[in-house]
């Protein structure tokens, strides 16, 4: 059982990828879309909110949003899919939370 | 596996509704049913047979609408988030005597039970914009 | 029956989330499904005691929270570090609700069908 979280808001601007980062355990997948794909950039604020972060969560990035918005360099460990990744990722989690 | 999406982000002002098209495209690429398709709250506006899009921007309504008649999808419009927002089929615009109907084709207009049905007979729902 | 977990994350009258989220929760309740209402983040503002909006012309949500249990909606849970966060408890919550931790709230949506988070 195992669930995946998907973040479509800047951490920057709102809550949503720290509640999700807080919320999600071990096994579970955080997929990062729309705004919520500069929480993959490699940045100081993002550092403190990954430190107390569950480490067996798996940190994925919709490619289609990183390439539209022109991110720099993302953080270490995040592994990007395309829509159909996207798919792959809802059918192998038992179910998914939207977080705005 | 048996999908249900509902979007409930503004096709306008959101990225949501354009994301969530995109995901059911993949999902019945890659051979998955989908069982419904919710609109609620601001995305009902999809529902709209009247939007203009300037020419240079995408169409979403009209996007969305071709899409669920290509693939002859359930595609529910939420009925309290529509008559709010001015979305109405022919039986509501005379129930409420207003002077014409807007719902696209391919769309339905119905209530939230149809959402928890979609819970019920699928094996995976995702939601999109909030 | 299966179990639809909502997580209310915003606060009343600013946007309309916070009472699209608690329509969904009374549609499923009339379905008869197994159902958990989680206020959290934001959603915990909804809770407070004393709301009157009637100065802004908004619906008082309140009535029907109060009628959960009448729905069969009995699993109502806040929070806790979402009211920690805002220096609230308990005492200032207009209806009753249970308190959960974060480990708990993980729980919760691993033994959930489907999850809304509005």
């Amino acid at each position: 059982m195992s669930t995946l979280h998907i973040v479509s808001s800047s951490p920057f601007d709102s809550n949503a990828f720290s509640s999700a980062l807080k919320t999600a355990s071990q096994g579970d997948a955080i997929l990062l879309i729309e705004n919520g794909v500069y929480a993959a950039v490699d940045a100081l604020q993002i550092d403190n909110l990954m430190s107390g972060a569950m480490p067996d969560v798996t940190h994925y990035v919709l490619s289609e949003d990183v390439d539209a918005r022109a991110l720099p360099r993302l953080r270490n460990n995040i592994a990007k899919v395309d829509y159909a990744g996207f798919v792959a990722l809802v059918c192998q989690h038992h179910n998914s939370v939207s977080w705005n | 596996m048996i999908i249900s999406v509902m979007v409930t982000g503004s096709p306008v002002s959101q990225q949501s509704a354009q994301t969530a098209l995109s995901f059911c495209q993949a999902a019945l690429s890659a051979g998955h049913q989908i069982y419904r398709v919710f609109f609620y709250e601001d995305a009902v506006q999809l529902g709209s047979a009247l939007n203009v899009a300037p020419q240079d921007e995408r169409n979403l309504n009209a996007a969305w609408s071709e899409f669920v008649k290509q693939y002859e999808l359930d595609a529910v419009i939420c009925v309290a988030s529509a008559l709010k927002r001015g979305i109405l089929n022919d039986s509501e615009a005379s129930r409420y005597q207003k002077p014409a109907a807007n719902l696209a084709e391919g769309f339905d207009i119905s209530g939230l039970g149809q959402w928890v049905d979609a819970c019920l007979n699928s094996d995976r729902v995702v939601s999109f914009g909030a | 029956m299966k179990t639809l977990t909502f997580l209310s994350r915003q606060a009343p009258f600013g946007t309309s989330n916070a009472k699209a989220c608690l329509d969904m929760v009374l549609a499923s309740a009339v379905f008869e499904q197994r159902v958990n209402y989680i206020f959290m983040d934001e959603g915990v503002w909804q809770l407070v005691r004393g709301h009157e909006p009637a100065g802004i012309h908004a619906k008082n949500t309140m009535a029907a929270l109060q009628a959960l249990e009448l729905y069969g909606v009995e699993n109502v849970f806040a929070l806790e570090e979402s009211l920690t966060e805002r220096n609230l408890s308990l005492a200032h919550l207009q209806i009753p609700v249970r308190l959960c931790t974060r480990a708990e709230l993980s729980s919760l949506i691993k033994t959930s069908d489907v999850v809304t988070a509005l």
